[in-house]
C-alpha cells in the first residue's frame, strides 16, 4: 500500500498537467495566434471565446505545482531552481497575457497594445514551459538531493527543438478551437492555419524525440529495450491522431477536429512522461525516493479524489454555458466595441 | 548587509507578496459586497442595484485577474526561491495550498465565467449562485492561506524526522493557536478595504454632483458596512496581538510597541528611532501611560521590551514598530469616521455633509494601508524565521545564483510597475467613466433549466417574448 500511494499521486500531477497541456494548450494557442487576425473585431472574437474559462485552465497547472510541493517536496524544491530563468519568464508571461483579458476590454485605442501583450505573453509562457520539458528530458545536475547545476544548464539543441514542439502544437489546437468555436472568414482562416500546423507539430515532435534518444542514452536504450512494442503503438497512434485531424477538419467536422489535436497533443505528452518514469528529478530522484509522509500524500489524494468530480461537472457546465459559435458580447463595461459580428453566423 | 541572494530573494518575495496581497483584499471584499447588492436586487427588484453591481463588477475583475497572475507566482515562488522551506514545510503547506487549489481556486475560476459574461444567458437565479460561490471561493482561498500563514507564524502538530517535518495531528496544523483569529481578522479586514473603496468612490460622485442616486446606495451601503465591521475588527485585532502573538511570539509584540527595556507605566510610542547594534532607542516620542493601557488594559502594568528576547533571536525593530503604528492609528481613524457616519445618518444629513464626504473620499485607498501595515508586522516580526522556531530564513533559500535574482527581481519591479500603472489608469478611467445606465435585465425569470435549452429554442422564444 505504502508503495502505490506515491505512484496514485504521480498520476494525479500528470492528470493535472495533462488537464492543462489540453485546456490551457489551447487558449495559449489562441493567443499565439492573436496577432495572426488583422481585423480588430476577429481579435475581439477570439479572445471572446476564451474569456470565461480561461482562468479554469490555467489552474490545472497550479494544481500540479501544488500537489508536487505537498506530495513530492523534494523534487519541487529541486526543480524549480534548476528551472529559475523558464519559470520565472513563464510567470512573466503570465502575468501580461492574464491581466490583458481584462484590460483590452477596457480601452478601444490601447487595445493594440493589450493585444501584443496577450500574444506575446502567450507564446513566451508557452515557449518556457518547452524549455522546461527539454531540460527535463536532457536530466538535471543534483548532488546530495539538491540542484547542483548552473543556471542555464536547460539551455540545449533539444530543449529548443521542444520548445518549438510545444509552441507550435498549442497553435495548433489553438486553430482547432477557433475552427470549431467561431465562424465567417475567422474560422476560414483557423481551418487553413490548423491543417498546415498538424505536419510542423508532428515533425517537429518526433525531431524532438529523437533528439532527446540521441542526447541522453537512457532514453534511447529505454525505449529499444524496454517500451518498444508501447514505442510502437504510441508512435501509430500518433500518426493516426494526425491523420485523423487532417482528415476531420478537411470534411468539416470542427469539434472532431479539435479532439483529435488534443489527442495528438496528449499523445506526446504520453511519450514524455513514459520517457521520464519513474524519475520525477531525471535523472536521480524517482516517485519513491522523492515521496514525502504518507500521511501528507494521502491527505492530498482523499482531496483529490473527493473533490476532482465536483470540479470535472462544474467546468464542464461552464464549458455548457459559453457552448456555440462565438458572438460579440462585451461583458459589463467595455469601452468601443468594433461593432457588431458574428450575426447571421 | 551583502547583496546575496538570501537578501534578493527576500526583497523579491516582499515585493511580490506586497504587490499581490492589494488585489485579494479587495477582491475578497468585493466579492462579498457584490453578493450584497445581488441578493438586494432580487428581493427589491429595484434596478439601481444592477447599476451597483455592473459597475463595481468591472473592477472586481480587474483585481480578481492581477490577484490571480500574482498568485500563482507566489506559489513557485516558495520552490524557486526558497526551496528549503518548500523541502522542510511541504509536506505540511502543500497538502493545504493543495485543498485550497480543489476546493477555491477552481470554485473561482469554474463560476467567474457565468458571473461576468453569463447574465443573459442562464437568467439571473443561477447567476446569483455564481456570484456566491465566486465570493465564497474567495474565502474559503483566504481561510487556506491563513492557516499555513498561521502555522509559519505559530506552528504546531508537527516533529522533526530526518530533517524534515512529519504532521502528528493535521487538526493541530489547522487549528494552530493563532489561526481562528488571524483568518477572522483577514476577512473583515478585506470587507472593510472594499467598504472604504466603495464608500470612497461614491463621495467622489457626491462631491461632483453626479450620478447621484447610484452615489448615495453605495455612499450608504460602503459606510454602513464599514460602521458594522470596525467595532468588531479593533476588538479582534486587540486579541490577536494581546491574547494570541503575545504568548506565542513575544519578540514580535516586543518590536511593535517599540521599547528594548520592559517599562511599568509605558507610555505610547508614536516615533522612535532605534539602534538595534546599541540595543536602544536614540529618540522616542510618546504620550504618556497610554502605552500600558492599551497594552496591559491597566495604567502601571510593565510592556515587555526587546531586550527579554536573545539578540539571535530579534527581529528588526523599526520595520515592525512602524507598519504596526500604520495599521494600528489609521484603522482607529477609519473607526472614528465610521463612528461619525453613524451620527451624520441619525441625523439625515449623511448626503449633506461635504467635509465629511471629502474625507471618506480621501481615505479609499485607507483600506489597503491597513492591510499593508498588518502584513509587514506578521511578517516581519517573525524574522528571522520563517517558520517560527522551527526554520530561519536563511536556511530556506534555494540554490540559485545572486547574479539570477537580481534579475529576476528587476523584472518583477518593471513588469509589475506597468500593471499596476495600467490597472490604476483603468480604474481611474471606469471611475471617470461613471456608472453604464444598463438596461433592465434582459430575463428577469431566468431558472437553471434555461441553461438545458437549446440555443435556438432559447432564442425563438426571446423573439416571441
Amino acid at each position: 500500500m505504502s508503495e502505490s500511494i506515491p505512484v496514485f499521486l504521480a498520476a494525479v500531477v500528470a492528470f493535472a498537467l495533462a488537464m492543462y497541456i489540453a485546456l490551457d494548450g489551447f487558449d495559449l494557442g489562441v493567443g499565439i495566434l492573436l496577432l495572426t487576425a488583422r481585423k480588430e473585431a476577429d481579435r475581439d472574437r477570439m479572445v471572446y471565446s476564451i474569456s470565461p474559462i480561461w482562468d479554469a485552465n490555467e489552474t490545472w497547472i497550479v494544481l500540479a505545482g501544488v500537489t508536487l510541493l505537498g506530495g513530492f517536496p523534494v523534487v519541487y524544491g529541486t526543480l524549480l531552481p534548476a528551472f529559475y530563468v523558464p519559470l520565472v519568464l513563464m510567470l512573466l508571461c503570465m502575468a501580461f497575457r492574464g491581466t490583458a483579458f481584462e484590460f483590452r476590454f477596457q480601452t478601444a485605442t490601447g487595445r493594440k497594445f493589450w493585444d501584443y501583450a496577450f500574444s506575446l505573453g502567450s507564446l513566451g509562457a508557452s515557449v518556457c514551459q518547452g524549455l522546461v520539458a527539454g531540460g527535463l528530458l536532457s536530466g538535471v545536475r543534483t548532488e546530495g538531493g539538491h540542484f547542483s547545476g548552473g543556471t542555464w544548464d536547460f539551455l540545449s539543441p533539444l530543449s529548443l527543438l521542444t520548445a518549438a514542439s510545444l509552441a507550435c502544437g498549442y497553435a495548433l489546437t489553438g486553430a482547432a478551437w477557433l475552427n470549431h468555436r467561431t465562424a465567417g472568414s475567422l474560422q476560414r482562416r483557423a481551418r487553413i492555419v490548423a491543417a498546415s500546423l498538424i505536419p510542423c507539430f508532428m515533425v517537429l515532435a518526433s525531431l524532438s524525440a529523437f533528439a532527446a534518444a540521441r542526447a541522453e542514452e537512457k532514453i534511447g536504450a529505454r525505449w529499444s529495450m524496454a517500451l518498444p512494442a508501447f514505442g510502437l503503438v504510441l508512435g501509430i497512434a500518433f500518426l493516426c491522431a494526425g491523420l485523423g485531424c487532417r482528415l476531420l477538419l478537411a470534411r468539416g467536422r470542427e469539434r472532431g477536429a479539435f479532439y483529435a489535436a488534443e489527442a495528438l497533443m496528449l499523445i506526446a505528452f504520453a511519450g514524455l512522461g513514459a520517457t521520464l518514469w519513474p524519475y520525477l528529478v531525471p535523472y536521480s530522484v524517482t516517485i519513491w525516493q522523492a515521496a514525502s509522509p504518507a500521511g501528507s500524500q494521502l491527505i492530498l489524494l482523499v482531496g483529490v479524489c473527493v473533490v476532482l468530480p465536483f470540479i470535472l461537472t462544474y467546468s464542464a457546465f461552464a464549458y455548457y454555458v459559453f457552448r456555440g459559435k462565438v458572438e460579440a458580447v462585451e461583458p459589463f463595461g467595455a469601452e468601443g466595441s468594433a461593432g457588431e459580428v458574428g450575426a447571421g453566423d | 548587509m551583502k547583496l546575496d541572494a538570501e537578501l534578493l530573494s527576500r526583497l523579491q518575495f516582499a515585493f511580490t507578496v506586497t504587490f499581490h496581497i492589494i488585489f485579494p483584499s479587495m477582491s475578497i471584499g468585493l466579492a462579498a459586497f457584490l453578493v450584497l447588492t445581488e441578493a438586494l436586487y432580487l428581493r427589491t427588484r429595484d434596478e439601481l442595484y444592477v447599476r451597483v453591481y455592473r459597475f463595481w463588477a468591472v473592477i472586481f475583475a480587474m483585481g480578481f485577474g492581477m490577484g490571480v497572475v500574482s498568485g500563482i507566482v507566489m506559489s513557485f515562488e516558495f520552490g524557486t526561491n526558497f526551496s528549503g522551506f518548500a523541502r522542510t514545510a511541504g509536506p505540511v503547506i502543500g497538502p493545504v495550498i493543495g485543498l485550497e487549489v480543489l476546493t477555491a481556486f477552481f470554485l473561482e475560476a469554474g463560476f467567474l465565467g457565468i458571473m461576468l459574461f453569463g447574465w443573459e444567458r442562464v437568467g439571473d437565479r443561477l447567476h446569483f449562485l455564481a456570484t456566491c460561490l465566486v465570493s465564497l471561493g474567495t474565502t474559503i482561498s483566504a481561510a487556506c492561506i491563513m492557516v499555513v500563514n498561521s502555522w509559519m507564524q505559530t506552528p504546531a502538530g508537527v516533529r522533526w524526522e530526518s530533517g524534515s517535518l512529519v504532521v502528528d495531528s493535521w487538526w493541530h496544523v489547522v487549528m494552530n493557536p493563532s489561526y481562528p483569529y488571524r483568518f477572522l481578522h483577514m476577512l473583515m479586514a478585506a470587507w472593510i478595504t472594499a467598504s472604504f473603496l466603495v464608500a470612497g468612490v461614491a463621495a467622489y460622485y457626491l462631491l461632483r454632483g453626479s450620478h447621484t442616486g447610484f452615489a448615495r446606495r453605495c455612499f450608504s451601503m460602503g459606510l454602513g458596512a464599514a460602521s458594522l465591521l470596525l467595532p468588531l475588527q479593533i476588538f479582534l485585532g486587540d486579541v490577536v496581538a494581546v491574547n494570541v502573538i503575545a504568548p506565542h511570539q513575544p519578540a514580535k509584540v516586543q518590536a511593535m510597541e517599540g521599547f528594548w527595556e520592559t517599562t511599568p507605566s509605558a507610555p505610547y510610542n508614536l516615533v522612535v528611532v532605534p539602534d538595534q547594534e546599541g540595543q536602544r532607542n536614540r529618540f522616542s516620542l510618546s504620550v504618556p501611560y497610554l502605552g500600558s493601557l492599551l497594552v496591559t488594559k491597566t495604567l502601571h502594568e510593565p510592556v515587555p521590551g526587546l531586550r527579554e528576547t536573545p539578540r539571535a533571536e530579534q527581529p528588526r525593530m523599526s520595520p515592525v514598530f512602524y507598519a504596526f503604528r500604520l495599521m494600528f492609528l489609521l484603522g482607529t481613524l477609519m473607526f472614528c469616521v465610521s463612528v461619525y457616519s453613524l451620527w451624520l445618518r441619525f441625523r439625515g444629513r449623511l448626503y449633506g455633509a461635504r467635509g465629511f464626504q471629502r474625507f471618506v473620499m480621501l481615505l479609499a485607498p485607507s483600506g489597503f494601508l491597513c492591510v499593508l501595515g498588518g502584513w509587514y508586522t506578521a511578517e516581519t516580526g517573525r524574522q528571522p524565521y520563517v517558520i517560527y522556531g522551527l526554520l530561519r530564513t536563511a536556511d530556506s533559500v534555494s540554490p540559485v545564483s545572486a547574479g539570477s535574482v537580481l534579475w529576476s527581481l528587476t523584472s518583477f519591479v518593471v513588469f509589475y510597475g506597468i500593471l499596476l500603472a495600467a490597472f490604476l489608469y483603468f480604474v481611474r478611467k471606469v471611475i471617470r467613466r461613471g456608472p453604464v445606465d444598463a438596461p433592465a435585465m434582459a430575463h428577469p425569470s431566468g431558472t437553471v433549466k434555461r441553461v438545458f435549452m437549446p440555443r435556438a429554442a432559447q432564442q425563438e422564444r426571446e423573439e416571441a417574448a
